[in-house]
């Protein structure tokens, strides 16, 4: 859940700085602070599910580097705008040399946003748009209240699978494959 | 915004006859009924904002047809009975079966087709109707958010694309010619 905070805005770094003066967790959109609340339990549990499934095979193939939430990626320096994703992927070939121990500025191929009950649908359609637009390949929006991944891939229309669907791969992860149904299984 | 209610399959025909008989409004999903809640003031003045728009475009261009106000649409009548309603939609006149507009659900899938979000309405939701309009043949899907002031357009084959107040939207192949400021659509 993000609640807009105050006014003004901030550049990339003085966000960063503002990030090391706070224990609040934080995310910079079009330059304007967006506060995030604790995630409920269910939300947590789910995006541990996400993030298992996707890294093991990630590791298995030795494909790339998975990121757990926090992580903050810068999508534009002006307006500055990070954002920190659920979860992320990036292949080697995305990935810089070595980490930078500041925000990630480098795109990652697939990001994974899971609802929270406080989401708009505006808030969810900003987020896909500001991560496709830097260059993502993929976005999964993971929905714990319908059981449902939307699935949203450069270059084509949105498809939304169910708990009876299989979510695959294609061509960013390829082999990949995994039954909506147990993302949420518990 | 939508209210599920029981898991019954039903048809077409039975939501076109419940729909009468009761007075209430659904959409059939794969089957389902969806209760559909009367909407808010400013839900319906941007919907006619941008109806009208696209009515005084598509008439001065003799294109076809735009309809309004939870317009029936059957997308499957079969397998998984599906009705989606349409806050707004564009039919071109190729689409009209013998160029009349039909008095019962169209069996037809529009060209263009426009949804205004409800506060409740979810994510996911929302995408499900996307989706469902375009693999049924819409063209162009236009989802209207009065919160945040944009319009997502959706076309089978491309990437989503937000457009905020200071742009303008545009018709494409749909509706060669047409343009208008986003920021018109909430004013």
């Amino acid at each position: 859940m993000a609640v807009a905070t105050e006014k003004r805005t901030y550049t990339v770094d003085e966000f960063w700085e503002l990030c090391h003066q706070t224990d609040k967790r934080l995310e910079l959109a079009g330059g304007e602070l967006r506060e995030l609340a604790p995630a409920n339990d269910e939300h947590g549990y789910i995006t541990m599910q996400v993030a298992v499934v996707v890294s093991q095979f990630v590791k298995r193939h030795r494909l790339g580097y998975t990121f757990a939430a926090e992580t903050g990626f810068v999508l534009s320096e002006e307006p500055a705008t990070v954002r920190a994703p659920d979860f992320a992927y990036v292949s080697r070939d995305r990935a810089p040399e070595r980490w930078s121990r500041h925000f990630a500025r480098f795109v990652p191929d697939l990001v994974a946003e899971v609802i929270s009950p406080t989401d708009t649908y505006g808030d969810v359609a900003q987020k896909v748009q500001d991560w496709l637009g830097a260059g993502v390949r993929v976005v999964w929006v993971v929905d714990p209240v319908a059981r449902t991944v939307a699935v949203h891939r450069a270059g084509t229309a949105v498809r939304v699978y169910g708990e009876e669907d299989t979510l695959s791969g294609g061509d960013v992860l390829p082999g990949f494959e995994c039954k909506v149904s147990e993302i949420f299984a518990r | 915004m939508a209210v599920s209610s029981q898991a019954k399959p039903y048809t077409v025909d039975d939501l076109w006859h419940l729909s009468h008989a009761t007075g209430q409004r659904y959409e059939l999903v794969r089957g389902e009924l969806v209760e559909m809640a009367p909407t808010s003031p400013e839900h319906g003045y941007i919907e006619l904002n941008l109806a009208a728009t696209l009515r005084s475009f598509v008439r001065e261009h003799a294109l076809g047809k735009v309809v309004s106000g939870e317009v029936g649409f059957v997308l499957d009548a079969r397998e998984t009975p599906t009705v989606r309603a349409a806050d707004v939609a564009f039919i071109a006149t190729q689409r009209l079966p013998g160029g009349e507009l039909p008095k019962q659900f169209a069996q037809f899938a529009p060209d263009l087709v426009v949804e205004v979000v409800s506060p409740a309405d979810s994510y996911s939701e929302m995408m499900r109707k996307v989706q469902d309009w375009l693999q049924a043949g819409v063209r162009l899907v236009w989802v209207v958010d009065p919160s945040a002031k944009t319009v997502a357009v959706h076309r089978e084959g491309t990437t989503v694309r937000i457009y905020g107040e200071e742009d303008t939207l545009s018709g494409d192949d749909v509706l060669p010619g047409f343009e208008c400021k986003v920021a018109d659509i909430f004013s």
